[in-house]
Order: structure tokens, then C-alpha cells, then sequence
């Protein structure tokens, strides 16, 4: 065993110049995405592209595509890297996020011996492509998106190759701000290189290397304990996302996971084929979505390098939005990424019921409203993406509005003041979104209402936002929080600004009229019915949640302020006893395939469906006391016995139930003002 | 103890002592003391120490102290019972924040936001709004806020904030909801946001404010019960409290701002270190006070301690000018211990002033960084603080029960080893806040007191590569220190925003004027004159688009559109390394600080102390450097003799410190007393 002292400095000091290439990235880049949305991420890297030391606010995105892009470079490059080589490299398609994420590798040499490779990877305000900015929902090809760049070098032992940057600066909008961006880049590598150099002087080059590898191990062994304590099996799960913008089908995105001793293998075979609008992902995300979740669920406090990652392996089938191949477009990898993670959340927490959450907002909200100033010349553009409440857990309610865990930790929205100076809009209210929370045992967090008025005499609005028909999922029973919505009251009545909900693109907006942002809640856990009383009188004391929710959701009853036990114990059982239990029975004997398209079926007869209160392609949920819920689809087939629900086995296989089984069959919670 | 009038005191309450600094003007001598702290009254430690060193209060002119009064309320939630009366529409701002976690929280999914300071059901919401140019677009309700007071009254509401939405510019309906409450609930404490902190960004204000209102009663109680303890014994002078921004405040001003003494304790150090170094013309450093539980560290360049506009506290944001200080969780108290079998962590986690370190004998068994010094045989066994005595024994039992866990061979390399890790991490704080504001930490001289930061300069100076470190005179009594020689400084901003181009300067100078007029009238009201009054002003300005604004120190000379824009570009590049001269500038606030100079004491000199360094050794010990035991001199600091070298390794003692001169450096006590260390590896 590696002296523990000696492992202890080594991960401090390697930490340190982490945090140091950070502090002169904030103080030296020009994008505002990167010194002030904190869009970027630094790292120590092997020689061999081993991710060795992050800090803990690295961009999540980042995490897996970081090495992972590096590997490309070294795969290219093979020997032929030496003392005073830069690289350059942003292709999603050989390992990169999207195009505007640029990352610079810098090998780091003693004695001519390759000690490091150092690495960061920053969101360029632009890279080209069909708009400023690069990003657009409309992208069809990465060609669109902007310059592709697939590992290149730019300096050679020490001597730039200025016919590459010179191509690539050509190529973007504002090329000196870029070239101040990658001279950020490149001067942040620099001073850590020297304090690699150093650090090296002082402990030796074997030492150096060893107790590098020996954190890794370190690392290794803690995942692999953690892994050892759930219990092997296969779990699976699947989730959706809305749609793609140009098609209201969802999109079906499937996990099964294999927990063997201390290995986890995430496979997602039998997601979405990638599709023609921006939400696809290269190789490299899936694998991002299921260290950091599995970090999340198995060691928050776990590092985050390379060893932590080796337990785990994930397969993403070539052709699916998980590794879609080019020439798809990747931009818009924050919606994927965050339906990954709540997928991932959601099948590994099978594994460990006591660690599941609730479910996320699971959408990046990006709004925007741009039009004339009212007291000057020029345009005005609004833009924010605002946050939504956090799941549930068990012991727990989530909170209320908040960047989530796996998120980064920046502001979400503007300040009031700031935007009725700069922009002709009155904020008319931002509040709480009561009921928006998904209903459980524990309580989800809530989301936000926010109003604004346009004050101008016309403006333009564009949304990219997801979870906006299917809401966040609740667990163990738990319900559904409100959904992500986006809408606008116009002349007292509300209008939606769009066919598919959450994608709006440049719709017209008039004097006076008000957007309506509201953010999903998030998750339930646990049974609603087992809330404590008290807590359930208390968020109606809060108006967290609503009188009428808290009866007909909780069956909680107030007599004069205080809980009344007897009454509110006789409303629940009455409650638990109306519950809509169905008979598992195996869909093959009615329908040829589980799914119609991305939408999984479950079929009842028409009176069982008169008794939900549903009709043809209602959504429904399942509940799993030991999982989240499993989402469907309703179709009505008189074939099917009353009594009884008809489903696919690979449903029977994500609720670990069997033929006959009996279960609640129920509709979405959707109530939320 | 001292019998002549006129003398001035600085009392610093820590956590453990209550530190005291009486300047004698009849000889400029200096005379400190130590007690323990009360923590249920802070003011008992107050005048019971001010007792031991001068039992004739009438002989005090001023009473400049530091309080962690304001900062323990927050940090243990014994805050008053606040209510919040807001914008209708808006009660949830406070809640909602910028939607930030604001605390270490990454990847955890059971995080859990600390509530708010006001529940919901105590934020009332009141029809009113002002448009940002001061129309008003719904006038105030005022029978709404008559009918709250019963409502208050029977909540039990102690304080109350009232926070509207563009009051930082027009603040008449929160002046109307304050005077109405004044009259209808008129014992209960009241704080509106156009006094607390006349700035934009609603959140950040509305937060501060109700921080302030929280700290409102906790803090009126505490300077009434200092009032009149001091009363009783003849003391009516005035009372003094440091601020967050390195200056004092009068006792109506603390009362009405306690939102501005939550750094009362730490800047007291940091003014220390300013005025005790500036004697001896040291003006780029690196302040290194480390304590029990934490240690903070602050970058002083050209003389001016690097400042901030806006912080947070546990999670919430304050806004206000204040010294920036950051604090990391290593001092003497941080517990070394074993994470998942095989890995060393040292600290966040304390020992605190209870139990302590395991050599304290107060219960403690874990092994912390004095543990580790303690085996290491750098700390003696003699006075630590003054009243504890530290037993080696139980140092030794608790290292090496980490030794055993975490399989380290001998007791001596694991107390190193937990010494490193804590030299580390501060090494990485300082490092971080010199390269943030684009410095190269190896240029700055590092300035080490508090209990436990002489002990590891060296060391610590070694890690980042610093040449040079500073231990002052009285390193364990800095603050208190600090405190007599800090002046008064009142803070005065407006916000201005707008695009530079189309700025109206005159009225820009006008505002700025009228600052400066009734800066000097609060100030002469206050017994300053003319001659003893000064003013800085600076503006905080941004590139259009921007969300962040940079703050720009202006000259007093004459402004114009091009002087001020030549000033943004010059800070920015120095802060930022670049700076775009055509980028569309944006004004952001005014702000000017009133700064009343108070009279100082002499730097203490050093008394001619002759004789050779031989005579300064006290004794010798063996202490663990440089992988082994070796027997170092132990000197007396009160015996060394001025601008004589001595060698590390070596242990200098002093009644409440001990500094560690590590192999590789030589020392020597400066005229003033100072002692200065240089590596010579």
C-alpha cells in the first residue's frame, strides 16, 4: 500500500493546480459562458488520457468527454507527441460534448519523459454554423452547428501551426474573442504546467507516477466497495423524452443495468433511433449520465477521476440518440443528458430503494424574448433557464427551485430589477407553484411561476424545454410532479405559444402580453397516504400544497387547524381501498408489439378504462413500490378481461412482477395550477 | 496595569478568549491580556478582562471591540423571529434566491437548502409597486400594514424587513410601511432595504435585509447589556464595533446595522497586520490568521486589503462592501482521520474549543493538527493560551491511533503527515486568492499570527514558495491589536445604472458630492474635524451583457466619461488580464467610503535589547524535522536581540505563541520587534 501521507498531498496539490487553471480561466476567457456561466472544466490528465484530478465543480457534462476525447488525440498522435504540443479537438463524434465545447490538451514533460497531459474543455460563445452561437433547435446536420474539429494538433514541440487556428478563427463568429478564449486556454495549461514540473522536482518521477496510479486504484477500490454493497441482478428501466421538436412522437430512451460483485454495466440497446433534429449524443455522454448519477447514488463524496470509472461499462448502440451517427446533430445535449440521468437515476435507485429520488425537471428551460427597445435604439434579449424543484428522498421533501445535484451550481434566473432595467418587460410576479410537487411520503420540491409582461410594442419568443407532457416520475409509489410549462395570457386568456408544447421557436408576441414560465416540480417517494398528518398540515399552512390536494391526494383532514386522526385515518383507507388494482396479463395475446413507436402500451377493456377515467392514449403510470413508476400508454381492447391489464414483458421485467400480479393501474397526477 | 487617563482599549471576543490590548499614552506602552470567553454574554468576558489590565474605567477614552455576537446567532440560528413585508406578488424571492445551492453540495442528492430566514406564512405580501424610473404604477397600501400589527404582535414577530421591489432608488413606500409600523407596532424592530443595502438585485438585497432585521434584537441586547455593564463601572465613553470592511462603527450605527459585524472578528487581524507592517514598509503580503478551527487568509497588495462587494453566510447572500477574507476549514483544532480505511483527511471537521485537541485532556480523543505539533515536539508543554496544559502523552496516544488505522509505520510520520495536509490546504487557499487577482503568490511576503499561524510559516511559505515571512509583534493578540488602530469607515452607494456613453456625469458628481457633504456632517457630528476626515470613492462598472460588474477605484481628481472609461479598462485588464476598448461599458453603482482617522498608537518599538543570541535560548528540544529527531534551540522571543540571524531548524516562544523556524530559514527580531524569517535554500 502507497504511503497514505504521500497519496493525501498528491491529491491536494493536484486539486490545487485544477483550481488554479480554473481561477485563470475565469479571470482570462472572453465567452461569458465560461467566466460567468462557469461553463468549462479543467483537469489532470495521464500520458495515456486517464482522467487523474478534477475538482468537484467541473462541469458534469464534461466529465466523461474530457478523457475521453483526449484518447482520440492520443490514439492520432500515437509517439509522435513531445515537449511543447498543443492540441485541439471539439468533434462529439470522436468523443467530444457539442461543437462549442473546444478542449485543449497540453502534454506535460520532465526530462523528456510525458508526466501529465492537461486538459480543458471551455463552451466557445460560438463556433460557427447556421446561427451566432452556434445552437439551434432547427440543426439537422453537425455541419450546421458550427466547425468540426477532430483532434488537431496546433503547436508543435513549441512552434504554432498557425495555418490550423488561422482555418478554424475563419471560420467563427468574433475570431479575436476565440483566440482570446483559447489564449485563456492555453495560458491556464502553462502556469500548471509549471506546478506539475514542480510538484514532480519535489517527489520524484516514479513517486509521482506511482501515487498517481495509486489514486486511481484508491479510487478503483472505493466504487467497487460501493458497487459490492447492492445486491447483483439485472435492473431495468425506461424513460421518454417529449419529442424532438419536429415531431410530436416521444422518444424512448431504455436502461438495463448489471450489478455483478463489484462491476455495473449500463446498456441502453433499445433506445430511440438518433433523429434529425439536435438532440443526439456522441459516443461519449452515456458514459457521463452514469458515472456521475452512480456517484451520486453510491458515494457523493467518491472522486472523480478515472479509477472511479473503471467498475463501471456502458453500452450505447451505434445508430440510437445515445451514439447517433454523424452527420446527426449534437447540440442540444443538455435535454439528452439530463433524460440519461433521470433514467439512470431512476433503474440504478432499483437497486437501492433507500437511495432513490424523485425525479428532476429533467429539461435546461432555455427561454428567451428578444424585440425592439422602448427608449432606445437596438434590440433587447431576455434569457434565462429557469430551475425546478428536487426530487423527493426518503427521510426528506425535495426543495423548493434550486439547481439540482446534477447540475452546476449558477444562477438560473435574473434578477427582477436587472431585467425591468435593461428590458422593456415588467416582471408581474414570481412565486412558488404550489401543488407542483410531486406527492409522496416525502414530498417533491416545488417549481416556479414567473411572469413577465412585454412592454414593448411586439417581441419574439423561443423556448427549449422537455418534461413538458411527461412529467418528472415519482418513486415508490410517490406521485408525478407538475410538468414544465410555458404559455402566455393574452388578453386574460391563456395561449399556447406552439403545436409542441416546450418548443417554441420566435413565436410573436404583443404589447401587453404576459409569458408564463412554470417549472416541473420535483418527484414523489413513498406513498402519499403515509405522509405524516402534520407535515401535510403544514405545507397547507405553507400553501405549499392546497387544501383540495391535500384532501383528495394525502386524505388529510383538518378540524379547526389541527389534524383530526380519526377522520383522517377513515378518508385513507377509504382512499387506499378506491385504488384501481388491475391483473398483470401478457399483452402478446392482444397486440403484436409492446410499443407503438416510442410509446409503450397497456391495454384494459372499456369498462376498466371508464373506471380510470381514461380514453385511447391516456397516459398512465404503474407505481413500484421498490422503483419509479412505469409509464404507459392506454389503449382499450374489449379482448382483455375486465379486471385485468395487458402489458409487454419487458414491463413485467422493469416492475419485477410476474403474469397475474396485481397492481395500481393510475392516472398522471396533473392537477397543478 | 495602568493608572492614566486617556487610554484606549481593543477587546477582540474570540470563541475560546476574549483577547485584550490597552495603549498606555503615557508611556506608548501596549498591555494584553487574555480571559475566557462567555459565550452566553459576551460582554461579561468584555469587562472582566478590561477590569484585569485597568480597574479605574474612568481612565478609557474608547472601547473599539470585535464581536462574533452577530456571526454565532447565524451560524447556531438563535436569530430573532423575523416577519418579511414585500411587494405583492413577490413573497417567494426570498425563498427562490437566484436558485442557487450556495453550499459544497455537488452530486448529492439529499441535499437539503437551508430554509430561509423568514417562513413563508411570515412573508406578507403588500399591493404596491414603484416602476424603476420612481412612477408609481399601484400606490401603497397603507391600511393593509396598520392591520398587520396585531397580526405581528401575536406571531410574536421581534423584527421586522420591509423589502420592496426598486427601493435601492426610490424608497418612499418602504419609508411610508417603516413610519406607519413604527407608530402601530412600536416595539418591534424595524428594518427596511433602501437603508440596509441601497442596491439593485432584489434577492441579494431583500436577503441582506432580513440577515440584518434576524440580527436586529440579538444585537441591540448584547451592546445594551455591554452599555450598561460598562456604565457600572463608570465607562461612558464610546463603544466601538469593527465592521465587516475593516472599519469601526459607533454604537447607533451597530445597532442598526448588525449585518455589518459579520467579519467583526476576522478583519480585526487583517488591520492589525496593515498597521504593524506598514511601519516597516511591507505592502504586498498574504495574511495567514490561523485559528482553532479554520484559518483565514487575506491578499493586501499595495496597502489595501482586497475587498468584495457581495458574499454569502451559510448560504446566504450578504451584499455589502467588506474585506475579503477567505477562510479554509484548517487550524489547530482540525481532526486528522481515516475515510474509508485507507485515506487521510484532515479537518473540515473540528475539535472546536470543546473538547479540543486530545492533549487538552477535555475529553477529546481525536487527533488533530496541535496533536500532531505536539508529537512532533514543536509545541512545548507549557502555556498554551495562557490557561491550558497541553499533555504530550495523549497527543501521542491519539496519533498513533491513526497511525495504526491508516497503517503508517511510526507515530512521527503520521503527526508530519497530518501537518502537511493542513499546510497544504492553505496553501491552496492562498495560492487561489493571489492568482485569482492575477498575482504570483512567490512575490508577496506571508504575515502569520493567531494562535496556530506561526507554528506553520515556514512550512506553509515552503508549499507555495514565498521567501519572506512576517510574525508580528503579539502575533496570538492581533485583533485586538487591529481594533486600536482601525478608523471609522461609513459606506455610502447609489446605484446608476446605465450605459457609459449616455451617462449624465453631472448628475453622476453630484450625487457623489452629495455623498461627500453628508459624510463630513455625520463624521463632525460624530467629533472628527476637517483634517481627520477622508474619502475614497470608486465605481462599480461591466461590459453591456455582462452580469457581473467589476469594482473600479477612482481618483478624487476630475472624472470624465473618458477617464472613467480608461479606469474600467485598466482594472479590468488587470483583473482579467485583457480588456476590450470598444465593448460597450455599463455604469453600475457609486459607491464612497467616509473615513473618519482616528488617533493611532505607536507601533510598540522594541526595547534595545542587546546581548548575543545565546542568550535568548531558553532550552532545547527534541523536535521531528526533516525525516527524524533532532535536538533544535528553543528561544524566548522576549530575549532575542534585534537584527541578530539565527538558523532554523529552531522554536521561538512567547506568551501565546510559538513560531517553528524549519530547516532552510534564518531569522531575526527587527527594530520594531517584528520577527522576520528568510529562506536561504
Amino acid at each position: 500500500m502507497i504511503d497514505p501521507i504521500l497519496l493525501e498531498l498528491l491529491q491536494t496539490q493536484l486539486t490545487s493546480v485544477v483550481r488554479e487553471m480554473r481561477g485563470i480561466m475565469i479571470r482570462t476567457a472572453y465567452s461569458p459562458m465560461i467566466h460567468e456561466g462557469h461553463d468549462f472544466s479543467c483537469a489532470v490528465l495521464s500520458a495515456t488520457g486517464d482522467l487523474v484530478a478534477a475538482s468537484e465543480v467541473e462541469q458534469p457534462t464534461h466529465i466523461s468527454a474530457l478523457p475521453w476525447a483526449a484518447r482520440s488525440v492520443i490514439e492520432r498522435y500515437g509517439t509522435d507527441i513531445g515537449p511543447g504540443d498543443q492540441f485541439l479537438h471539439n468533434d462529439p463524434y470522436s468523443g467530444g460534448a457539442h461543437l462549442n465545447d473546444v478542449a485543449l490538451y497540453f502534454p506535460v514533460f520532465h526530462e523528456n519523459i510525458q508526466i501529465a497531459l492537461l486538459g480543458i474543455m471551455a463552451h466557445w460563445q460560438d463556433i460557427g454554423g447556421m446561427v451566432p452561437g452556434s445552437l439551434s433547435g432547427t440543426a439537422t446536420e453537425i455541419f450546421q452547428e458550427g466547425v468540426r474539429i477532430p483532434g488537431i494538433r496546433i503547436r508543435r514541440r513549441g512552434d504554432p501551426i498557425t495555418e490550423a487556428t488561422d482555418l478554424l478563427f475563419a471560420n467563427v463568429r468574433q475570431p479575436e474573442e476565440r483566440r482570446g478564449d483559447l489564449q485563456a486556454m492555453i495560458g491556464a495549461c502553462r502556469i500548471a504546467e509549471k506546478r506539475i514540473v514542480a510538484l514532480v522536482k519535489r517527489w520524484g518521477i516514479d513517486t509521482t507516477r506511482s501515487g498517481m496510479s495509486a489514486l486511481l486504484d484508491r479510487a478503483e477500490t472505493r466504487m467497487r466497495n460501493s458497487i459490492n454493497n447492492i445486491p447483483d441482478g439485472i435492473y431495468e428501466y425506461e424513460t421518454h423524452l417529449d419529442n424532438t421538436g419536429d415531431s410530436p412522437e416521444p422518444l424512448l430512451l431504455k436502461l438495463r443495468l448489471t450489478i455483478k460483485n463489484d462491476t455495473l454495466d449500463a446498456d441502453f440497446s433499445g433506445s430511440a433511433l438518433q433523429v434529425s433534429g439536435p438532440t443526439n449524443l456522441g459516443p461519449a455522454t452515456s458514459t457521463t449520465a452514469v458515472f456521475t448519477m452512480a456517484k451520486a447514488l453510491l458515494d457523493t463524496n467518491g472522486a472523480i477521476n478515472a479509477g472511479a470509472m473503471r467498475p463501471l461499462s456502458v453500452t450505447a448502440p451505434l445508430g440510437t440518440v445515445v451514439n447517433a451517427h454523424p452527420p446527426a446533430a449534437c447540440g442540444a445535449i443538455g435535454e439528452v443528458r439530463r433524460a440519461l440521468e433521470s433514467l439512470v437515476i431512476g433503474t440504478l435507485g432499483k437497486a437501492m430503494p433507500d437511495r432513490l429520488v424523485g425525479d428532476l425537471k429533467g429539461a435546461s428551460n432555455i427561454t428567451a424574448i428578444g424585440g425592439p427597445h422602448l427608449d432606445r435604439s437596438g434590440d433587447f434579449l431576455f434569457a434565462e433557464f429557469p430551475a425546478g424543484g428536487t426530487g423527493a428522498f426518503l427521510g426528506g421533501d425535495g426543495n423548493n427551485t434550486v439547481r439540482n445535484f446534477a447540475e452546476g451550481d449558477i444562477s438560473s434566473i435574473q434578477p427582477i430589477e436587472s431585467i425591468e432595467l435593461t428590458c422593456p418587460l415588467r416582471v408581474e410576479s414570481t412565486s412558488l407553484r404550489t401543488d407542483s410537487g410531486g406527492a409522496g411520503k416525502w414530498r417533491g420540491g416545488l417549481g416556479l411561476t414567473r411572469k413577465l409582461r412585454l412592454l414593448a410594442p411586439h417581441g419574439r419568443l423561443s423556448v427549449l424545454s422537455d418534461r413538458n407532457i411527461i412529467p418528472p416520475y415519482g418513486v415508490r409509489g410517490g406521485k408525478n410532479s407538475a410538468p414544465n410549462r410555458f404559455t402566455i395570457q393574452r388578453d386574460g386568456r391563456v395561449i399556447q405559444p406552439s403545436t409542441l408544447p416546450g418548443k417554441v421557436t420566435a413565436f410573436p408576441l404583443r404589447q401587453g402580453d404576459i409569458v408564463i414560465e412554470e417549472t416541473a416540480g420535483g418527484g414523489g417517494y413513498g406513498d402519499p397516504l403515509e405522509r405524516d398528518p402534520m407535515l401535510a398540515a403544514h405545507d397547507v399552512a405553507f400553501e405549499y400544497v392546497s387544501q383540495s390536494v391535500m384532501l383528495g391526494t394525502y386524505g388529510v383532514i383538518l378540524r379547526n387547524g389541527s389534524v383530526d386522526e380519526q377522520a383522517t385515518a377513515t378518508a385513507r383507507s377509504q382512499m387506499a381501498n378506491d385504488r384501481v388494482l388491475l391483473n398483470l396479463q401478457d399483452l402478446h395475446n392482444v397486440s403484436d408489439s409492446e410499443f407503438d413507436g416510442s410509446r409503450r402500451l397497456a391495454i384494459v377493456s372499456s369498462s376498466t378504462a371508464k373506471r380510470l377515467g381514461a380514453t385511447r392514449d391516456t397516459l398512465i403510470e404503474l407505481p413500484n413500490p421498490d422503483g419509479p413508476s412505469l409509464r404507459a400508454w392506454l389503449r382499450i381492447d374489449d379482448g382483455v378481461h375486465t379486471g385485468n391489464c395487458a402489458i409487454g414483458s419487458s414491463a413485467l421485467a422493469i416492475l419485477n412482477l410476474g403474469i397475474g400480479a396485481t397492481v395500481e393501474v393510475r392516472l398522471l397526477d396533473l392537477v397543478a395550477k | 496595569m495602568i493608572t492614566t487617563a486617556g487610554s484606549i482599549a481593543g477587546v477582540d471576543v474570540g470563541g475560546t478568549f476574549t483577547d485584550l490590548v490597552l495603549f498606555d499614552p503615557d508611556n506608548g506602552t501596549l498591555h494584553i491580556t487574555k480571559v475566557p470567553s462567555t459565550p452566553t454574554d459576551q460582554s461579561q468576558g468584555v469587562v472582566s478582562g478590561l477590569a484585569r489590565v485597568l480597574p479605574d474605567l474612568t481612565k478609557l477614552t474608547r472601547l473599539d471591540h470585535g464581536t462574533t455576537v452577530s456571526t454565532n446567532a447565524l451560524l447556531e440560528g438563535t436569530g430573532a423571529t423575523v416577519a418579511m413585508i414585500t411587494t405583492d406578488g413577490f413573497r417567494d424571492v426570498l425563498e427562490i434566491g437566484r436558485t442557487r445551492r450556495m453550499l459544497p453540495s455537488v452530486y448529492d442528492p439529499t441535499f437539503v437548502r437551508p430554509a430561509p430566514l423568514v417562513p413563508r406564512p411570515l412573508r406578507f405580501e403588500i399591493s404596491e409597486r414603484i416602476d424603476k424610473d420612481g412612477s408609481i404604477l399601484i400606490p401603497l397600501d397603507s391600511t393593509a400594514i396598520k392591520k398587520l400589527a396585531p397580526l405581528l404582535d401575536q406571531h410574536g414577530i421581534e423584527a421586522v424587513a420591509v423589502c420592496f421591489l426598486h427601493s435601492y432608488a426610490h424608497p418612499s413606500h418602504e419609508q411610508s410601511a417603516v413610519d406607519i409600523l413604527r407608530h402601530s407596532a412600536a416595539n418591534i424592530a424595524i428594518t427596511a432595504s433602501h437603508q440596509v443595502v441601497p442596491e439593485f438585485r432584489e434577492y441579494e438585497r431583500f436577503s441582506t435585509t432580513v440577515i440584518n432585521a434576524y440580527l436586529l434584537p440579538v444585537m441591540t441586547r448584547y451592546l445594551s447589556t455591554l452599555g450598561d455593564s460598562l456604565a457600572a463601572k463608570e465607562y461612558r465613553g464610546p463603544v466601538y464595533t469593527m465592521a465587516s470592511n475593516g472599519g469601526t462603527m459607533d454604537l447607533e450605527t451597530a445597532q442598526q446595522l448588525p449585518i455589518r459585524t459579520i467579519l467583526s472578528g476576522p478583519v480585526g487581524g487583517v488591520t492589525g497586520a496593515l498597521w504593524i507592517t506598514a511601519d516597516a514598509a511591507v505592502t504586498d503580503f498574504v495574511t495567514c490568521d490561523m485559528g482553532g478551527t479554520s484559518t483565514d487568509v487575506c491578499l493586501i497588495e499595495n496597502g489595501q486589503p482586497a475587498a468584495i462587494n457581495e458574499t454569502a453566510f451559510v448560504g446566504y447572500p450578504i451584499k455589502g462592501r467588506q474585506v475579503d477574507i477567505n477562510t479554509v476549514g484548517a487550524g489547530g483544532g482540525s481532526i486528522a482521520y481515516a475515510e474509508n480505511g485507507d485515506t487521510l483527511r484532515v479537518g473540515p471537521r473540528s475539535a472546536g474549543a470543546k473538547p479540543g485537541p486530545a492533549c487538552y485532556d477535555h475529553g477529546g480523543t481525536d487527533a488533530t493538527v496541535t496533536d500532531a505539533n505536539m508529537v512532533l515536539g514543536r509545541v512545548g508543554n507549557r502555556r498554551l493560551g495562557g490557561t491550558i496544559q497541553p499533555k504530550q502523552e495523549l497527543a501521542q496516544t491519539a496519533v498513533s491511533t491513526l497511525a495504526t488505522e491508516l497503517s503508517v509505520p511510526d507515530v512521527f510520520r503520521m503527526a508530519n503527515g497530518i501537518v502537511r495536509v493542513a499546510v497544504a490546504q492553505m496553501a491552496s487557499a492562498i495560492r487561489e486568492i493571489t492568482i485569482e487577482r492575477g498575482h504570483d503568490p512567490t512575490e508577496f511576503t506571508l504575515v502569520a499570527f493567531g494562535g496556530a499561524g506561526p507554528m506553520h510559516a515556514t512550512l506553509l511559505a515552503d508549499e507555495i514558495g514565498m521567501r519572506e515571512v512576517f510574525i508580528p509583534v503579539f502575533p496570538g493578540n492581533l485583533s485586538a491589536l487591529g481594533l486600536l488602530a482601525s478608523d471609522q469607515i461609513h459606506e455610502s452607494v447609489v446605484t446608476f445604472l446605465g450605459r457609459l456613453n449616455s451617462l449624465d456625469l453631472a448628475a453622476l458628481l453630484s450625487t457623489r458630492d452629495a455623498q461627500v457633504t453628508e459624510g463630513r456632517r455625520e463624521l463632525i457630528r460624530r467629533g472628527f474635524t476637517n483634517d481627520t476626515i477622508r474619502f475614497t470613492h470608486s465605481i462599480d462598472m461591466r461590459y453591456s451583457r455582462q452580469a457581473f460588474e467589476i469594482t473600479v477605484e477612482m481618483a478624487t481628481e476630475s472624472w470624465s466619461l473618458a477617464s472613467l472609461r480608461r479606469a474600467f479598462l485598466d482594472t479590468y485588464e488587470r483583473h482579467y488580464g485583457h480588456a476590450d476598448s470598444n465593448g460597450e461599458i455599463e455604469v453600475v453603482n457609486l459607491r464612497t467610503s467616509i473615513i473618519g482617522v482616528n488617533k493611532k498608537p505607536m507601533v510598540p518599538r522594541a526595547h534595545e535589547r542587546r546581548g548575543s543570541i545565546e542568550d535568548a535560548i531558553i532550552g532545547s528540544r527534541e523536535s521531528w524535522f526533516d525525516e527524524s529527531l533532532i535536538v533544535v534551540n528553543i528561544y524566548d522571543r522576549e530575549k532575542l536581540p534585534v537584527n541578530q540571524r539565527f538558523s532554523g531548524p529552531a522554536i521561538v516562544e512567547e506568551d501565546g505563541s510559538t513560531t517553528v523556524v524549519t530547516p532552510g530559514w534564518t531569522g531575526h527580531i527587527d527594530s520594531a520587534g517584528n520577527l522576520r524569517l528568510t529562506a536561504v535554500h
